[in-house]
């Protein structure tokens, strides 16, 4: 099964590294989107399914928590699980993402694997197809992969 | 809110945080190299590029560093994987965005864990334009020389007691 992912991060250098490190992991992506900010995001949201949302927070015209506001708001993108990754590793603002209902977050700097352990925890699927159980732990990052 | 931090501890810090980036994110071997005053010696005759950029939140400041070029281009095609159809150069340059950006979130969550900053979009360095701050740290990375420089706004660095404040 092939997901559909979009990345939403004002910088290119970014968005690139995050797409590499998803191939490396070994999922089976379809289609990548990507977008510069929350307002980008919500427009090709408009008329395109994805998987799963990869989003920063800090970015110009809408940041991350906006993003995921305006996610939560709307009935046709509530489903859709957002993984925030950010630099900013404060207990307070992991807190607020959550309340405002992201899935999942990962802080900069990050291994591939922890990457990899989150995408499979949101969308309950390992890169091999096995599936995850619903709220269960990864055992995560003992088995490496070449980057 | 006001904050204050100890110097030592502020310098501390930014070296972790580079090298838990770099080590991390773009595999690089690091070595601590030395603490300096806030000068800029250490950028004098190399050919270098850099990024910097301010922070608010709890507390306000900037960050500041930049890198030889040769080991730049090096340290892009580690976190990208190959080089880019922009060339080394560009990558480079993104490249050194991202580092400063990194660098910055990490030490001040290192910094805080409660309170939230926010980071404004990183600046490339101009041409000559040289990395200068209260804390001023040089890890080698590689075979290039990376210059750090953190300043806090409103600070008290140069306070008896030694401690770097912000408001």
């Amino acid at each position: 099964m092939a997901f559909d992912v979009m990345i939403v991060d004002d910088s290119p250098a970014m968005r690139r590294f995050i797409r590499r490190v998803i191939e490396v992991s070994g999922f089976s992506v379809g289609r990548y989107l990507e977008a510069g900010n929350g307002e980008e995001a919500l427009a090709q949201l408009e008329h395109e399914w994805v998987d799963v949302v990869l989003t920063d927070i800090n970015m110009p015209q809408m940041d991350g928590e906006q993003l995921v506001t305006e996610m939560r708001k709307q009935e046709h993108l509530m489903a859709i699980p957002v993984i925030v990754i950010s630099t900013d590793a404060t207990e307070a603002r992991i807190g607020r993402l959550a309340q405002l209902g992201a899935q999942g977050y990962v802080t900069k700097p990050f291994a591939p694997e922890r990457l990899r352990e989150e995408i499979e925890n949101v969308l309950g699927v390992t890169p091999e197809g096995a599936m995850v159980g619903a709220g269960v732990g990864m055992d995560g990052g003992d088995d490496e992969f070449s980057f | 809110m006001s904050l204050v931090f100890d110097r030592e501890l502020l310098s501390q810090q930014l070296g972790v945080a580079a090298t838990e980036v770099l080590e991390t994110m773009f595999f690089a071997s690091v070595d601590l190299c030395k603490d300096e005053a806030g000068d800029s010696s250490g950028d004098s005759g190399v050919d270098r590029i850099g990024a910097s950029l301010d922070f608010h939140g709890a507390c306000a400041g900037r960050l500041a560093l930049s890198l030889d070029r040769a080991a730049a281009e090096g340290l892009a095609a580690n976190f990208f994987g190959g080089v880019g159809e922009g060339g080394p150069e560009e990558d480079s340059q993104s490249v050194m965005v991202e580092l400063t950006n990194m660098v910055c979130g990490a030490m001040l969550s290192h910094l805080d864990k409660n309170s939230i900053f926010c980071l404004d979009t990183p600046q490339q360095l101009k041409a000559g334009e040289q990395v200068t701050g209260e804390i001023v740290k040089e890890l080698t990375i590689d075979d290039g020389l990376l210059r750090l420089a953190f300043s806090l706004n409103a600070s008290a660095a140069n306070e008896p007691s030694g401690k770097v404040g912000a408001q």
